[in-house]
């Protein structure tokens, strides 16, 4: 007879009951819709980028979507002008690029504490009802803004810590550019394959499949206990830490194959519309770090490894525990609220990453914000993670009680 | 050899027994009606031997496997189903027939082999969430065939079936027992399926095991003794209790503390000549009878 192959019966499992079309079809799914986004994505590359050169810096997240249409739109005007943006972000060619910029004189500059360039007109295309208004306002604003305009073209705006820090940021970030002869047209406003991968990973979209997987494992596994066919699998002659090894090897492995499929589908799809892109495109990171795509897609390609690894390492212990469908699935959902939650919350507490490290690996890879020096700290943690959940995955089955679905009885199951 | 020896087991849930002192064993080509009401721990029992419960004392030897120190060796020469068919409801019998062969290594030969012996032919690609109970019923038999265990466990098989449901599963089993090298482990509530098909009966009760042999040495023995004459006065002189059929010319004698060989002596000396003598078997039924309601 041959040797009992748990990976078939998984296989078979999933296969038979049409999950994995259901996961592969909403895995492309959402893939197809991050290549949607992949346009705004870019530009957001473009908003960064702009942003970071330019010597008016100002916090991106102040933006509102027309300021951010307003750059893209100044950009594009340049471009058309032939003037190249990097010498107009120099203080000494200001003048002479505002002469330029004057001929277009329904743009108006505008400073604000909270931002301190928006194009007046922009903001009024999406409010038309209100263009009547648009003269009285842009003079109003830049009376009370002249003296700070004043200032700001004098530098003195420019003196404070915050800006001082984030100009030499920006100044790396533009000697990198300098140094790789590259500008920031590298990342044009279109899909390609690189921009594909980047925005896979810092968009949601993989954090919502890591999620379906969760779900798909917690109905893989207590699917068994709801149909009663864990008396076969449980009956059968293979050992109970072998049966828990080889699923959590057998959904970890299927996870990974179907979003690197996918991925790999979506790639292809986007480099044909737009071709490969520039892998050595700079990627900021934690704020002060610039380092090229490839190794950007490196690091991310790790962490979610490590996250998927975790994650089905915890849900395989939760299925273990709870055993039945409804109570796991309650209990994964809990998990992720938590984890969503306390990142919302910004709780980034040191010590919780040694405890729940999903946290560090979940959030350096939506939040693109892998630090280098901690890669080590975050792949041991996980690492640690990992190993403790499947052991007590191992010890929890070996100690199940069929009879009463109990791990911590007084006297556990003698398999 | 016997497939299955259980010595001495004993299970608690908490502080609660829930078996006490089980013993029994079942011989190769045979089959072993396993009987007692709801809740006296037949299913419990059968949970040991399959591996999906632990136990607190006693030894389970699957042919002549240890569960607890060989469960790999002695869980490979078993198979069951335990309280009704599991089965995946969304994957079809043929689907469900493959995906546990994968589980036991079977190959793909024996696999069409159960396939065909379904006899579902065209619903075998059906999904098994649209299959009747009988059919279902086929197919976990046929799993629990597939990987040639020595031990088949079936609890409740015929739960849910209907007469002609019953009697096919009942032929098959009686096959299976005569053209395979299996001993079964049969539990059911309907006595008449029992004493149709099993070749010994255990009975449980509280968790414990009804001592079939002495149950039955002690039990009374009942002949339909036809005779040339009323033999009324032997029968109360050796104290028996008996019962005389006018129209057949013919008594019921229960023997319970004197041998057939005594009534026979005694019938003689009174030169009664016995026309027809004829042991009238204890059912099971009777004997579930007398095993359960005696209390009552």
């Amino acid at each position: 007879m041959k040797r009992a192959n748990i990976f078939a019966y998984e296989f078979r499992k999933f296969v038979a009951s049409k999950r994995m079309i259901a996961l592969f079809l909403a895995i492309l799914c959402l893939f197809g819709y991050n290549m949607m986004q992949a346009n705004q994505q870019t530009k957001e590359y473009d908003r960064q980028l702009l942003w970071d050169l330019r010597p008016y810096r100002t916090s991106v997240s102040n933006l509102s979507d027309s300021a951010v249409m307003t750059i893209i739109e100044m950009e594009r005007v340049f471009k058309e002008e032939g003037i190249d943006p990097l010498l107009w972000y120099q203080n000494e060619e200001y003048a002479k690029v505002k002469e330029t910029y004057d001929k277009y004189n329904d743009a108006y500059f505008v400073l604000d504490e909270e931002f301190q360039m928006v194009f007046v007109p922009l903001m009024y295309n999406y409010e038309p009802a209100r263009y009547s208004e648009k003269e009285r306002w842009v003079e109003t604003r830049l009376k009370t803004n002249a003296l700070k305009q004043e200032l700001f073209e004098e530098g003195s705006v420019g003196t404070l810590d915050r800006v001082q820090t984030e100009l030499k940021a920006q100044g790396y970030f533009y000697q990198y550019l300098k140094d790789h002869q590259m500008t920031e047209y590298d990342s044009p406003n279109e899909i390609n394959g690189a921009n594909f991968l980047v925005n896979m990973f810092k968009g949601y979209s993989l954090f919502i499949i890591f999620c379906l997987f969760a779900f798909h494992m917690v109905y893989a596994y207590t699917i068994e206990n709801d149909n009663e066919t864990y008396k076969l699998l449980m009956g059968a002659p293979i050992s109970r830490t072998r049966l828990a090894i080889s699923r959590f090897i057998f959904h970890t492995v299927c996870m990974i194959v179907m979003i690197t499929v996918c991925a790999l589908i979506g790639f292809t799809v986007a480099s044909i519309i737009g071709g490969l892109g520039n892998f050595g495109y700079p990627q900021i990171i934690n704020r002060t770090e610039i380092i090229p795509t490839s190794t950007y897609l490196l690091y991310a390609i790790g962490t979610s490894l490590l996250a998927i690894l975790s994650f089905n390492a915890l849900v395989a212990c939760i299925t273990t525990l709870l055993s039945f469908f409804e109570n796991a699935m309650i209990a994964t959902g809990i998990v992720l609220v938590i984890l969503v939650f306390m990142r919302l919350l910004n709780v980034t507490e040191p010590i919780l990453y040694y405890i729940f490290p999903y946290l560090f690996v979940f959030g350096d890879i939506f939040i693109a914000q892998i630090n280098q020096v901690s890669i080590l700290l975050v792949v041991a943690c996980a690492c640690i993670h990992i190993a403790v959940f499947v052991f007590a995955n191992i010890w929890m089955l070996k100690r199940k009680d069929f009879g009463n679905f109990q791990v911590f009885d007084k006297r556990g199951a003698r398999v | 050899m016997n497939v299955l020896e259980v010595k001495g087991l004993h299970k608690k849930y908490g502080s609660r027994d829930i078996l006490h002192d089980v013993n029994f064993h079942v011989g190769l080509h045979e089959i072993v009606g396993f009987v007692g009401p709801n809740g006296t721990g037949k299913s419990t029992t059968m949970k040991c031997i399959a591996g999906l419960t632990e136990f607190h004392q006693g030894q389970i030897l699957i042919h002549g496997h240890d569960i607890q120190k060989d469960r790999i060796a002695a869980l490979s020469e078993q198979s069951s189903f335990i309280e009704g068919p599991a089965l995946y409801p969304e994957l079809s019998g043929k689907d469900n027939i493959k995906l546990f062969a994968s589980l036991r290594g079977v190959s793909k030969e024996r696999v069409q082999e159960m396939i065909d012996m379904t006899k579902l032919e065209k619903h075998i690609n059906r999904k098994v969430g649209q299959y009747s109970m009988g059919m279902k019923q086929r197919v976990a038999l046929a799993i629990a065939l597939m990987s040639k265990p020595k031990l088949i466990m079936l609890d409740e098989p015929t739960n849910g079936l209907d007469p002609s449901g019953i009697l096919d599963l009942l032929s098959m089993v009686k096959e299976i027992t005569q053209t395979e090298e299996v001993g079964f482990l049969f539990s059911c509530h309907t006595l008449s399926d029992v004493e149709k098909i099993a070749d010994r009966v255990i009975f449980i009760k509280d968790g414990s095991m009804v001592d079939a042999s002495t149950y039955e040495q002690s039990q009374k023995i009942s002949y339909h003794v036809k005779v040339s004459k009323k033999a009324h006065e032997v029968f109360t002189q050796l104290g028996l209790i008996y019962q005389y059929h006018d129209l057949f010319q013919a008594y019921t004698v229960e023997i319970k503390d004197i041998t057939l060989d005594t009534l026979l002596s005694a019938l003689q000396d009174a030169q009664i000549e016995i026309l027809e003598i004829t042991k009238i078997e204890q059912s099971v039924e009777t004997m579930y009878k007398d095993i359960y309601h005696e209390e009552s």
